[in-house]
């Protein structure tokens, strides 16, 4: 996917987002994204790794503001809380080229993009550490979630360890395996 | 034993017996002849100040703002649990306050010769100063340093919090490292930024980087991420309310000194000759990405070699050694500006190709630089005790201008005939081509 494509997607992405009723704040986006990608294997090539929040990709980050500065996407100022991604002044243009991963995209926005802040932080540490590891044991998991983030407790992890496989579990097939013939 | 040195901007800069070991040391003595600002003075005369400097400076202010932002006032009820583990106990608090001043002396130990102009192109894909930084700080000299402090300081705590989590991607980072990481490298508020505003401002003789950092420092807090919705506390640094406007201050200097003096279309003609010339002299083109082989490298050797080869007409990299040597640097054809930017996608590759079609690659240098997120959110303590991200409260946060600067130059040679014909056909070659 070249980089013209994939911002088309993300300005797709951000609009899905919103009509879920997404807060489409970076966070939303960022874990959305890390779904889209690994789980719904859209070929967006961002490299996330653990961080603050949980699973967040230094180049998505960069991209989302020069994707702003280009007017592609904009931001919104709403109560209470932080700043929305919007569609910018050239958004639409992008957005309407790159409907071919639109299956995915609907199914990312409504699982995971309408999640809380905190449960999207939870769930998708768990999603990501077994997907870099797939044969590691949920009680591992539970235990780094909790080393390295001591705000989330071990009954949180466990529960954002069991969303994070019945996701997997709710992500359609079909649309996994059409994604495949793309990569 | 505390050590003291006079320092420009932070007037005195105290060191116990253990950093100054680690200052001693090869690889930060090393940048003592490394400049800050590359080739910056031959634009700038003053802005001869090298890294070496710059580090001390780092190390103090991340020493000050580790000491406001975990002084048990100053810390917010939301973070607590992130944090107090780490700083409840004065022995764990002591630890890491010395791990974050000695990551800070030692951020920028893997830097090329002049600096970031060196960088882009001149390593193997993959690899940048800070994996030469990490590597350094892990090296055998610095770990033996480390290991013989009281109490033994990890070396890999210092290259966490020197390099931070971009660059260590397979190194888990707690929340806490994190935020340490954060006071030297955040994009907002990180001492390195803090010191190279302040530091390049005063010797490139420009009054745009300076702000109230004392201030600034005052009011820093680790504060839950306000920007993030509904009951996220993992935390951030932010400002109290009292420290919004010189935080605008600083974001403000930031923008300035981009456009005026790190983008400097002088500044940029010498960062392409001085690539073109390290190419041409380097083995293979490249720096070497081996830690012990980059620190027998400075300034010093590669102007040495400039100055020969300005002499030899046989040597390698010899034009672009007359281009630096002799001032014969190319020429600004082409400044972009707002009204093209608004226009086309990429005005400087239009009128470059066009450039290049009229008068051949060899003659024509190109740059464009865009910003890609002026950090202008960030969380901020209301007076009566709320948390709004800065967005919320600041209208000149709200439409910050993002750094979008581009240049096209010429060869000196033909500069006169290039702009006569540029300027009749300036708008049909933007339309033409566009």
């Amino acid at each position: 996917m070249n980089s013209k494509q994939r911002r088309g997607l993300i300005c797709r992405l951000i609009a899905t987002m919103r009509d879920r009723n997404s807060w489409a704040g970076e966070t939303q986006i960022q874990k959305t994204v890390l779904f889209l990608q690994e789980l719904m294997e859209v070929p967006l090539g961002y490299k996330f790794v653990i961080y603050k929040h949980g699973p967040y990709s230094f180049d998505l980050h960069r991209e989302l503001g020069f994707m702003r500065s280009r007017l592609y996407i904009d931001i919104e100022l709403r109560h209470p809380y932080g700043p929305s991604f919007c569609m910018g002044r050239w958004g639409e243009e992008y957005a309407v080229a790159s409907s071919e991963y639109d299956d995915a995209i609907n199914f990312v926005s409504e699982k995971i993009s309408i999640k809380t802040v905190r449960e999207l932080e939870s769930i998708s540490t768990a999603f990501f550490m077994k997907q870099e590891d797939p044969g590691v044991e949920d009680q591992k998991i539970i235990n780094r979630i909790c080393q390295i983030k001591p705000h989330i407790k071990s009954d949180e992890a466990r529960k954002a360890v069991d969303g994070a496989e019945r996701i997997r579990e709710m992500a359609p097939k079909t649309l996994l395996t059409a994604s495949e013939g793309d990569l | 034993m505390a050590h003291e040195i006079r320092d420009p901007i932070h007037t005195f800069i105290e060191l116990d017996e253990d950093e100054r070991r680690v200052l001693d040391s090869e690889p930060v003595q090393r940048l003592r002849n490394i400049h800050q600002l590359a080739m910056s003075y031959l634009v700038y005369p003053g802005a001869t100040h090298k890294r070496f400097e710059h580090s001390l400076g780092v190390m103090e202010l991340a020493g000050r703002i580790f000491d406001v932002v975990t002084d048990d006032q100053n810390v917010h009820d939301a973070v607590r649990d992130d944090i107090v583990p780490e700083i409840s106990q004065s022995d764990s608090k002591s630890y890491w306050r010395k791990v974050v001043r000695m990551a800070a002396l030692c951020h920028d130990i893997g830097h090329l010769p002049f600096s970031h102009a060196a960088e882009k192109d001149l390593l193997p894909k993959g690899w940048s100063h800070e994996l030469i930084t990490k590597d350094l700080i892990l090296s055998d000299e610095l770990h033996e340093t480390c290991q013989s402090m009281t109490p033994p300081m990890r070396a890999i705590d210092v290259a966490k919090v020197a390099v931070g989590k971009e660059k260590m991607p397979d190194e888990d980072f707690t929340t806490w490292e994190a935020i340490c990481s954060e006071i030297i490298t955040g994009e907002a508020f990180g001492a390195d930024r803090m010191d190279y505003l302040l530091r390049d401002s005063h010797h490139a003789g420009v009054a745009y980087g300076r702000f109230d950092h004392y201030r600034l420092i005052d009011t820093l807090r680790i504060l839950p991420d306000s920007t993030l919705e509904d009951g996220s506390f993992a935390p951030a640094l932010g400002v109290e309310s009292g420290g919004l406007h010189t935080a605008e201050a600083l974001l403000l200097a930031r923008y300035f000194m981009f456009m005026q003096v790190y983008h400097h279309p002088v500044r940029i003609a010498y960062d392409c000759h001085l690539g073109e010339f390290l190419k041409a002299w380097l083995h293979k083109g490249r720096f070497s990405t081996v830690a012990s082989e980059l620190q027998l490298l400075t300034d010093n050797e590669v102007l040495a070699e400039i100055s020969k080869a300005a002499n030899d007409p046989v040597a390698p990299g010899h034009a672009d050694a007359v281009r630096i040597s002799k001032r014969q640097h190319f020429r600004t054809l082409y400044t972009q500006t707002r009204g093209d930017k608004e226009k086309f996608e990429d005005p400087v590759a239009l009128v470059a190709k066009a450039c290049i079609d009229k008068y051949g690659k060899d003659k024509i240098r190109y740059q464009a630089h865009r910003q890609s997120d002026p950090a202008t959110n960030f969380p901020v303590v209301r007076t009566e005790g709320g948390i709004d991200s800065s967005l919320e409260l600041s209208h000149i946060l709200t439409s910050f201008p993002n750094v979008d600067v581009g240049v096209v130059l010429v060869d000196p040679e033909i500069i006169d005939e290039a702009a006569n014909w540029f300027q009749t056909e300036r708008d049909k070659t933007l339309n033409l081509t566009g």
